[in-house]
């Protein structure tokens, strides 16, 4: 085993985990309040809006996560171009986090909405019957009971997104992935086998790590007892 | 906006070019993953000791590890595998044909195979108790109960959650650029690289994805439709509540 | 928020005219009724006559096509436009015990109950747990505020679905078939506390299909039938003299003193 090669390698991988967090953070909590708002109108009454949504999501659920990376990367800054607004000085980052977040929201929203439509109804009438308006009856009654029904999909979402933080490097956005390539090509192809088992074996901790984060938020929630 | 109209409509029958590459990456994972998943699936439910754990921890370090990471690795291992390969049931290993296809298949099927192990075993579960007693009381011995009665049931009971991840793996194979092999992304990028028209390229190329994911979603409806009638459950005789 | 204040004639809630449609069917054809302060009314019918719709068309649970509701002051014409605010103060001058109880899942009793004054009625946590305390006390189930709803036996869930709505000190307490779910052995507690209750004075509408409880609780009895009111009275003369055919059929099936 060529240690010396793991031994120079492990401690850059090491240093890309925060950015690799970041890059899986930042989406996630974009996402969380996205699909929240989507989620809603999806729920809802408004005919022009929900169809709105509807192609939105599906587009982002139809289509691969390099392919609307790529379109971002090259699209945002057109798009800026033409209401006179230079977005050259972005980093490949910001470019991998709008796009992961577009698209993560469209799968948030789907998630929650399966969770809202599975919250006994009893429990909202109860919130109604006591005299809770429309905000309160939301924030204390739905959106808990919601979490709680979602919270082991919006667990392997998550894990995919972590998962998929290793595509930023095609766009140049440096993470571990990204890092292990650099490696690997600057020095020709030796030992590559090496550094990307490290950099699998890293990925993997990191999404162990949030399985048993949120399988533990999960039992946490029901705590006072599964719902039926 | 500055799009290169002209281009987005003139280019899209050459990335549409590339689209039965596509598919035919996406069959041949599906049905390599199909076939690991019975077997891994299988091997969980017969309970057998050490292989069922092995199976289990086998598939956990697959859906832990990112596809890129998975596709790169076998990008970089599939020379040596080749060439260690030579002369096994007539293969010549070419420096210069190097399997770059049958490497990027690999990665993808061992990778959403771990994942339709979990549909495999479910649905087997799924299928009411009640039909095994049917069986027995037929006069069927265990393995013909199997094949006769649970596995076609099974089968039926996965097919949304596998076409499901039939889209999904069709959405991965555009991963596969990454690793010299022709796809429809491949296509579209290359068609784009005169020009720099990459954008164009890459929108022909998303609506082409979304028009077959859609178009497969819309099918399965239908489908699920004819095909799952006789899996509903009897309707149960609810009162209403009183009003 | 007001208790008991009722208008100068003593009624508290005016219905009239109420017709509710689900889809094509009209469930409602036209409900007129009032209630005096302190009264209980029973509400009795078959299935399918519309008595639980009725009910919830009181605190606006459903909303009627057309007629006005009238609470203690606070009317709404639903024929006309009615915003969303009119809606919410007519519904905090009720309170409802459900057929389901429909407790909070994640909170104790004692939050349960608290919850209402809390938030809705803008207590503080200290006074809102003070008279929540009251309320189960009253319900008789002390000992149990810091169970939560699963660690509950049916009728003890919806002894504190009771409290939680006796502490909000409503202008009328809505009760929806409030013993139908419950294993029989569990039914007396839950009457004794609902008898309990009405003798405190507060407005109440039962929609129930025990008439023996009915019978012994009620102040005034309403017997609905395909979306009408078909008669009304005291229950010495609905339940034990019916005047209407359907009636007394009604009675007489499920009669058991």
């Amino acid at each position: 085993m060529p240690t010396h090669v793991l031994q120079s390698v492990l401690p850059g991988l090491l240093q890309q985990v925060p950015t690799t967090l970041l890059y899986w953070f930042v989406p996630s909590a974009i996402a969380l309040l996205l699909g929240t708002l989507l989620c809603i109108v999806r729920v809802g009454q408004h005919r022009v809006l929900y169809w709105a949504c509807t192609v939105f999501i599906s587009f982002f659920r139809g289509t691969p996560g390099i392919v609307q990376i790529y379109i971002i990367f090259f699209g945002l800054p057109k798009l800026f171009w033409a209401v006179h607004v230079d977005i050259d000085g972005w980093p490949a980052g910001a470019y991998f986090i709008i796009a992961t977040s577009l698209n993560l929201s469209c799968f948030v929203c789907e998630v929650l909405k399966g969770g809202y439509l599975g919250v006994d109804h009893g429990q909202i009438e109860a919130g109604k019957s006591i005299g809770f308006g429309r905000f309160q009856n939301f924030f204390r009654v739905i959106a808990p009971q919601t979490l709680q029904i979602s919270i082991l999909n919006l667990k392997n979402l998550e894990i995919d997104v972590l998962k998929d933080t290793s595509v930023a490097y095609t766009i140049g956005a440096m993470e571990i992935l990204g890092y292990a390539n650099r490696v690997i090509s600057n020095q020709f192809g030796v030992g590559q086998l090496w550094i990307l088992g490290v950099a699998a074996i890293i990925y993997f901790i990191l999404c162990a790590l949030l399985e048993l984060g949120f399988t533990a938020a999960s039992h946490h929630m029901e705590r006072h007892g599964r719902r039926s | 906006m500055d799009l290169d109209y002209d281009f987005m409509i003139s280019d899209l029958p050459t990335v549409l070019a590339g689209l039965p590459k596509t598919l035919i990456l996406t069959f041949w994972s599906m049905l390599f993953a199909i076939a690991m998943a019975v077997v891994f699936g299988g091997l969980i439910l017969s309970r057998v000791p050490i292989l069922k754990q092995s199976v289990i921890i086998i598939n956990t370090f697959i859906k832990g590890v990112p596809l890129t990471v998975q596709l790169l690795f076998c990008y970089y291992a599939v020379p040596y595998v080749a060439k260690g390969c030579n002369g096994f049931l007539g293969y010549q290993y070419n420096p210069r044909h190097i399997p770059y296809f049958a490497a990027a298949v690999f990665a993808l099927a061992a990778n959403f195979g771990a994942y339709i192990t979990d549909v495999v075993v479910s649905s087997m579960r799924a299928v009411d108790r009640g039909q095994y007693e049917a069986a027995d009381a037929v006069g069927m011995n265990k393995f013909q109960g199997i094949t006769h009665l649970i596995i076609p049931q099974a089968a039926v009971i996965s097919i949304p959650s596998m076409t499901n991840y039939f889209i999904w793996l069709l959405k991965g194979t555009a991963l596969a650029s990454i690793v010299n092999v022709v796809e429809m992304l491949t296509t579209a990028k290359i068609s784009a690289a005169d020009g720099y028209q990459y954008l164009e390229a890459y929108i022909d190329a998303a609506v082409i994805y979304w028009a077959v994911c859609a178009g497969i979603e819309f099918m399965m409806g239908r489908f699920e439709h004819h095909i799952g009638f006789f899996m509903r459950q009897p309707e149960s005789r609810v009162r209403p509540i009183s009003s | 928020m007001s208790t008991q204040k009722a208008s100068t004639n003593g009624i508290v809630i005016t219905l009239h005219d109420i017709h509710k449609t689900f889809g094509e069917h009209e469930i409602l054809k036209g409900i007129s009724l009032e209630v005096h302060q302190g009264e209980v009314l029973a509400i009795l019918g078959s299935s399918g006559s519309g008595k639980t719709t009725l009910l919830r068309c009181i605190n606006a649970l459903e909303i009627p096509a057309s007629g006005t509701v009238s609470i203690d002051g606070q009317k709404i014409d639903y024929s006309q436009k009615h915003s969303r605010q009119d809606v919410l103060h007519l519904r905090r001058k009720t309170a409802m015990v459900f057929q389901s109880y429909n407790l909070f899942r994640n909170k104790t009793a004692l939050q349960n109950v608290m919850e209402g004054l809390h938030v809705v009625q803008k207590k503080s946590r200290d006074e809102a747990r003070q008279e929540a305390r009251k309320a189960l006390a009253d319900v008789g189930l002390s000992e149990f505020e810091d169970r939560y709803p699963v660690q509950l036996s049916g009728g003890q869930q919806q002894r504190v679905s009771i409290a939680r709505a006796l502490a909000l000190k409503p202008s009328v307490i809505l009760f929806d078939e409030p013993t139908s779910a419950l294993d029989p052995e569990l039914v007396s507690d839950v009457n004794e506390a609902i008898t309990a209750v009405a003798k405190t004075g507060v407005t109440m509408i039962i929609v129930t299909h025990e008439i023996g409880f009915a019978r012994r609780v009620a102040s005034q009895v309403v017997f609905v039938d395909q979306g009408r009111i078909l008669e009304r009275g005291t229950p010495e003369e609905v339940i034990d003299h019916p005047k209407e055919p359907r009636v007394q059929a009604f009675i007489s099936k499920l009669s058991y003193k």
